[in-house]
């Protein structure tokens, strides 16, 4: 199954170099560990996980054509 | 006095008189500093009812005891004041180099009392101060003036100034310092201008002196090791965006107001995206005193329809005069953001006014004829247009200038304007996120993100992840997120760093960092418990300000389109705010009764 993702501001070096989202292919039961394990980004790296817009944590579990956003835990301003 | 200086500067305006009186170490201990010792006088000094813009009502710049040390952020000051937007308290806060200056002048805390008969503007000079004539700086804009006064002062002196739009009573007229820091919120310029205070000038001498120096710098140290190898070689997100990388979170949780929060996403995001901002317009990144962050913007837009340059725009303006205004032009925001800095206006409110004009306009409650244009949103030249009118209040920037309630309610639709006690909401929809709905009705203030900011538990997990649609576990930890805030404004901090780096990310958030900081630099030996006290205080004195001003639970409420009406769009799509149910568990939480009163128990408890 394939899940599209987006990296934004620091952690877009763990995506390819070119804007816009990645398609990540994965197997049924997959969980976003999965596709932290895929961009190479360490698990201590701090950063919000988001799916199809809600908050999901290492171990939510993925389905086809869910779309997970990953961004530094910043806000403010 | 360690870290404290001990020295409040009282200025009265009518007389022109500078006095000097010592701070009580019992009342800087109970109170901490800054937003504490300010909303302890303003409480001693000032009738809740006065008229906010009158000879009666007080001015206060409060530094905290951090202030101008090497703590990390140490940079931050606060000016409180009854305001003339709200009729409630205010507290205002900013950083730069300003409020570390005044520190090393020796003063804690200046109140400005009565009103000036013609302009004025305070010069401190290591120990000695006075009031000069700045009849010659009336009308000018703060950039101006700050350039004048280092030539006619010492050069190096820092500066806070109002701009024109203080001078003229616009009610969320700001107060600039170092140029480009805002204490923007609530119209603490337009109190300024009422006294005919034109600015404060400051050359500072020496360092503020410290209890223990030994272990302040040594836990200095530590925890800028920490913040650097935390960083891994990489920068820090707000280094390198700037606070406008926030977009990327509010837009993907659905919480970017849009279109006077007609929607919670924005199609035109990318544009008014931090990243956008990084690659076309950022010169450099800017810190503010002892900060390790630096998450200022020195830009410059070459777009030959809004030249200009300057410092931001920040995250709240992107929010505010961008995606409120439907405005997907990066030019035309950065641009009118440089026209608020230098007439000396909010730019939260000042978007926010204009989003709810252009409703207003579409709706055909406000004639074409009131503005003398078309008025749609996503206009990004009436963007511009409108916030230089309304610094000048000429035409219908007059009535902008009063700030959204006013104007709507002009039009007879008050229920259009996006505030809580007429206070315009920060950047995120509180239907999208429950808790910052109880945020903004609760705060003293009126709405704001600085009243224990929950974006960082609804949508970055800090201390620890609340479903952001959620709304039956808020209460208790917004209160104590609350009480936390007023700590690291009242010591000095900015909440940048103090969140991540001086508190617990556990539950029950123990502020061990600033404890640490504080007592070396004090010597006042706070513990845990005492501290957290502290903080409740603060926020408390700042609620009874507010009640004897005379507002109280019916104005702990929100617009009916975030009550009432479902947000159309992105994840919170089909939810409303559900204050109600969010504001019995608080009071209970708090220890006010029903009507949001602070019970005389809770009173006594505080030592209120």
């Amino acid at each position: 199954m394939k899940v599209e993702v987006q990296l934004y501001a620091t952690l877009r070096k763990y995506g390819p170099l070119q804007e816009g989202p990645l398609v990540v292919d994965l197997t049924e039961g997959d969980q976003v560990a999965r596709v932290l394990e895929i961009l190479g980004m360490p698990p201590d790296e701090e950063k919000v996980i988001l799916v199809n817009g809600r908050p999901a944590k290492w171990d939510s579990v993925l389905t086809e054509g869910d779309r997970v956003v990953l961004f530094p835990a910043v806000a403010g301003g | 006095m360690y870290g404290w200086r001990g020295k409040i500067l009282r200025v009265d305006l009518t007389r022109g008189r500078v006095q000097e009186e010592s701070s009580d170490p019992r009342i800087a201990k109970d109170f901490i500093g800054g937003r504490g010792m300010g909303i302890q006088r303003l409480l001693a000094e000032v009738d809740p009812n006065c008229n906010p813009l009158g000879p009666e009502n007080v001015l206060i710049m409060a530094a905290g005891p951090l202030t101008g040390t090497k703590a990390p952020t140490g940079a931050r000051y606060m000016v409180m004041t009854k305001s003339p937007l709200t009729g409630s308290v205010t507290c205002s806060n900013s950083g730069g180099q300003f409020p570390a200056e005044l520190k090393k002048a020796g003063v804690d805390l200046i109140s400005f009392h009565g009103q000036a008969a013609a302009p004025v503007y305070l010069w401190i000079d290591g120990e000695k101060a006075e009031l000069r004539p700045a009849a010659h700086l009336w009308g000018k804009t703060t950039h101006e003036t700050d350039a004048a006064l280092q030539g006619e002062t010492a050069r190096g002196a820092r500066v806070a100034c109002i701009g024109p739009a203080g001078e003229r009573g616009v009610l969320f007229a700001s107060i600039m310092n170092d140029r480009d820091r805002a204490a923007g919120r609530s119209g603490v310029g337009a109190v300024m201008g009422s006294k005919m205070l034109k600015a404060v000038a400051v050359r500072g001498a020496g360092e503020v002196p410290l209890f223990d120096a030994k272990a302040f710098d040594e836990f200095v140290k530590k925890l800028n090791k920490r913040f650097r190898d935390n960083l891994k070689g990489g920068k820090h997100p707000l280094n390198l965006h700037g606070t406008a990388v926030t977009v990327m979170a509010t837009q993907n949780f659905g919480v970017l107001p849009t279109r006077n929060f007609q929607q919670g996403t924005f199609e035109g995001w990318e544009e008014i995206h931090g990243e956008n901002l990084t690659r076309k317009y950022l010169v450099r990144p800017k810190a503010c005193f002892s900060c390790p962050i630096g998450c200022g913007r020195v830009t410059r837009v070459d777009d030959p329809e809004f030249r200009g340059e300057g410092e931001g725009p920040e995250y709240e303006t992107v929010y505010s005069l961008g995606s409120n205004c439907g405005v997907a032009n990066l030019a035309a925001v950065t641009k009118a953001n440089y026209i608020c800095n230098e007439m000396g206006m909010d730019t939260i409110s000042m978007g926010s006014t204009i989003a709810c004009a252009m409703e207003l306009y579409e709706r055909g409650y406000l004639p074409e004829a009131d503005v003398g244009r078309a008025l749609r949103f996503g206009d990004a030249h009436a963007l511009v247009d409108l916030t230089l009118k309304t610094a000048q209040r000429e035409g219908i920037g007059d009535l902008l200038a009063l700030g959204s309630y006013r104007l709507a309610a002009h039009y007879g639709h008050p229920e259009l304007a996006m505030v809580a006690k007429k206070q315009e909401f920060a950047g995120y929809d509180p239907r999208g996120e429950q808790g910052m709905g109880l945020a903004y009705a609760t705060s003293p203030v009126g709405a704001s993100h600085m009243r224990g900011d929950p974006a960082y538990i609804e949508l970055l997990g800090v201390p620890m992840l609340l479903d952001p649609l959620s709304w039956d576990d808020k209460a208790e930890l917004i209160k104590d997120w609350q009480d936390v805030f007023a700590i690291i404004d009242a010591a000095g901090l900015c909440v940048f760093f103090s969140v991540r780096n001086l508190v617990t990310p556990t539950r029950d958030i123990r502020p061990e960092g600033i404890m640490e900081l504080l007592n070396a630099a004090t010597g006042a030996g706070y513990d845990l418990e005492e501290l957290v006290r502290a903080g409740e205080r603060i926020f408390n004195a700042e609620r009874l300000f507010m009640v004897k001003a005379g507002l109280s639970r019916e104005d702990d409420t929100l617009p009916p389109r975030i009550l009432r009406e479902p947000l159309p769009d992105g994840p919170g799509q089909g939810s409303v705010c559900h204050l109600e149910e969010m504001l019995d568990p608080y009071y209970q939480v708090r220890g006010w009764d029903q009507n949001g009163i602070p019970t005389h128990e809770k009173l006594r408890e505080l030592g209120l």
